[in-house]
């Protein structure tokens, strides 16, 4: 299980799961788990995109409804992620999407 | 301990330091406590400290103890590459450095680092006592004057 320190991490990247219409994320985080390295691999894609689509809205000054701003957040969920993928034995999905940011 | 000035080879260095623990800090930035810049507009940071790192008293005067919370560094390669990616995209343009400093020798007393029980390579750098507020501010500053840099490491990361 992906664990979120914070529960508020878990409704940022459903927000932005959302925002960016990615029912696969959106599937794998209401699960809560990746069932195989596709899904792996899909999660780590996932969390750059977010990255930077949170980027972008903080360019825009969109506002969110969390007080913490995006870097304190995607950190919090990049650990939580990168994690909870080191933990299940899909570290090399995790670290192969690292390399092409 | 050597001082370095430039390196290389970031994680053969870190691999040698046993207990060398880092983090990526922007240029101009302090690598300890926050300034507003550093941080969403909405964010409460009290001189410095960023409130939702710690658990603090109801009436936010107190750091209480907590393993799993303070500020966040980087005792692998893997994990600080990770950070510093993520701090590069976060800070388009800007250089970033990563400051460093031996857990064992260098930590002011009632500061402890803990490891992050579900993330490799990741740790908390806690309070082991109740302090004031002021206190951990005080401990922060003085931690950050004892830390090294390493100047625009993303060459070697």
């Amino acid at each position: 299980m992906i664990e979120f320190r914070f529960e508020e991490e878990y409704q940022y990247a459903v927000h932005y799961a959302r925002k960016l219409s990615d029912a696969k994320a959106l599937n794998i985080l209401e699960r809560r788990a990746v069932s195989d390295s596709e899904e792996a691999k899909h999660l780590s894609e996932f969390f750059w995109r977010m990255v930077d689509a949170s980027i972008e809205d903080e360019k825009l000054d969109i506002d969110l409804p969390w007080s913490e701003g995006a870097e304190f957040w995607n950190e919090k969920i990049m650990n939580s992620v990168s994690g909870y993928l080191e933990r299940s034995g899909y570290e090399k999905e995790w670290d192969e999407v690292l390399d092409r940011q | 301990m050597e001082q370095f000035k430039t390196i290389n080879d970031l994680s053969v260095v870190i691999k040698e330091c046993e207990g060398m623990l880092c983090r990526p800090t922007r240029r101009l930035s302090h690598p300890t406590l926050y300034r507003r810049h550093d941080v969403g507009k909405r964010e409460r940071i009290v001189k410095g400290v960023r409130v939702k790192d710690w658990l603090l008293s109801e009436d936010g005067k107190w750091v209480v103890p907590h393993e799993q919370m303070g500020l966040s560094f980087s005792s692998t390669y893997k994990n600080l590459k990770e950070v510093y990616k993520l701090k590069e995209k976060h800070n388009q343009g800007k250089s970033i450095d990563v400051y460093w400093v031996l857990e064992k020798s260098d930590i002011p007393p009632g500061l402890k680092f803990e490891p992050d029980v579900s993330k490799k390579g990741h740790f908390f750098l806690t309070v082991t006592e109740p302090m004031l507020l002021s206190a951990l501010i005080a401990k922060l500053k003085l931690l950050a004057h004892r830390m090294s840099v390493i100047k625009d490491a993303g060459r070697a990361l």
